[in-house]
């Protein structure tokens, strides 16, 4: 027993130390990007006039990385002069009147009830399921070669109140 | 084995002194009564003298005590110096031994000497495995090699060796993931690729070259400032993408090779949810979650 104990120490000694994932990151990216993405949003539309000193983001359903990265960019960036607001919400019927709503694809079913309560109220629809873009969002992001694009509805975004820069339109997968 | 290697040597001598062939090589003799009496100094000064000596130099008996003198000194005075001359002297020394005794005389005690000082090489080469003394850590796990498989026919050098490259390249690849030095990616690709080209299917160095494509593309879209415009944003998305996709067959070869490794599953899932391919991360994460239960 003492010789097969000397030598499993030996064999434990005699091995460099080998590297298993310590190096592993678990970043979630393509929330960072959606967040990069709504920050050109907020930058590129242009909202109606108003007299709220933030500009805030609602964001319908879960996901949690998501939401942080978002408070991460609200920490650090401002909208012209107004500081960026970021909540969660469960229901729509919670949220009031926000600049942007995100509506995360567990909360999808809730996008023909946002459509209208928030039509020319100046919130910019973002969603992130096929056909949503064709449902009253006036974004919807989508995938293409596992890249994060996004599809822009000009029409949408006229009924709620926003004008779509050139840049944005430019940029879009599809113009609807 | 310190203990078996001196009754091995003193076992020698005490052949050696009755040997008359040594009659004509006295400073052999006046070494070897230096070592007997721990005068090393003494015992090196007539050892080299002895080497002008041709009888001498062809006989394994003179290279034997010439390495364990040598050996005497790297390990009473050279011991934390890993680029020991003495040791090197000592190697060199034993293998001439092994070579000259055609009859396999003291082919045990020079093996187990040899063998001491590759494991030496071995302690030096792990000693130094970070980026500032690579090299000399290097020159060390060659001189280990070396001596190893000459000596010992079970020797697994391809396995030594990937074990090797893999933590060498895990040192820089922790200075890159610090740093983002070019040169510290350069060497840890380099000696991933190396365990690699010793065995394309060992799974560690599949998974490890995974993990540094991975992490790579991470890296990309995590120092991306929020306010980047679109069309760079679309720009580094796409080179973040890449390295993904790079990342991917690696990682596909070391599932498929252990498909019950945990690590391995969480990197598929990883890779592709980082790929924004859904259908086959949940795939992974089922997996995963299928893994924890039967556990």
């Amino acid at each position: 027993m003492k010789k097969i104990l000397i030598f499993i120490l030996i064999c434990f000694l005699w091995s460099f130390d080998l590297v298993d994932y310590s190096l592993y990151q678990k970043d979630d990216m393509p929330s960072k990007i959606k967040s990069s993405f709504i920050y050109n949003f907020a930058k590129s539309f242009q909202w109606p006039e108003s007299n709220n000193d933030q500009f805030s983001i609602a964001i319908l359903g879960d996901n949690t990385s998501l939401l942080n990265y978002l408070t991460e960019m609200s920490n650090t960036k401002m909208i012209g002069t107004k500081k960026i607001a970021v909540k969660k919400y469960n229901s729509i019927s919670e949220v009031s009147k926000p600049e942007i709503l995100y509506i995360l694809p567990d909360k999808s079913s809730a996008l023909s009830d946002a459509v209208t309560k928030f039509k020319g109220k100046g919130t910019l629809l973002i969603t992130e399921k096929a056909g949503s873009a064709n449902a009253g969002a006036a974004i919807n992001f989508v995938i293409e070669n596992n890249n994060i694009k996004f599809e822009l509805n000009k029409t949408s975004a006229g009924k709620a109140g926003l004008v779509v820069s050139s840049k944005i339109e430019t940029m879009a997968l599809k113009v609807f | 084995m310190y203990k078996k290697l001196n009754i091995l040597f003193f076992a020698f001598l005490f052949a050696f002194a009755f040997n008359s062939i040594y009659a004509q090589t006295y400073k052999v003799q006046q070494a070897y009564d230096c070592v007997k009496a721990g005068k090393l100094d003494s015992a090196k000064y007539y050892i080299e003298f002895s080497m002008n000596d041709s009888l001498a130099k062809s006989d394994f008996q003179t290279w034997y005590i010439k390495g364990f003198i040598y050996k005497e000194l790297y390990k009473q005075r050279e011991s934390e110096n890993i680029t020991s001359s003495a040791r090197k002297i000592a190697v060199e020394s034993f293998n001439k031994a092994l070579e000259l005794d055609k009859e396999k005389q003291q082919k045990e005690s020079i093996v187990q000497n040899l063998k001491f000082l590759g494991s030496k090489y071995f302690n030096d080469a792990k000693k130094t495995i970070d980026s500032v003394n690579y090299t000399k850590s290097l020159d060390c796990f060659n001189n280990y090699i070396n001596i190893y498989k000459s000596v010992d026919s079970n020797f697994d050098e391809k396995s030594k060796s990937i074990e090797y490259y893999l933590s060498l390249s895990y040192y820089f690849q922790e200075i890159y993931e610090r740093s983002s030095s070019s040169k510290a990616l350069d060497k840890t690709k380099d000696y991933l690729f190396k365990a690699l080209e010793i065995n394309s299917n060992s799974i560690m160095a599949n998974k490890n070259m995974a993990v540094l494509y991975y992490n790579m593309g991470v890296n990309i879209i995590k120092k991306m400032d929020y306010d980047v415009d679109l069309e760079e944003l679309y720009k580094l998305q796409e080179e973040a993408t890449k390295l993904f996709k790079n990342a991917e067959p690696y990682m596909t070869k070391a599932y498929n090779l252990s498909p019950g490794d945990r690590t391995i599953l969480e990197g598929m899932q990883g890779i592709y949810y980082q790929l924004n391919d859904a259908e086959k991360s949940n795939e992974f994460k089922k997996k995963l979650e299928d893994l924890n239960k039967q556990n």
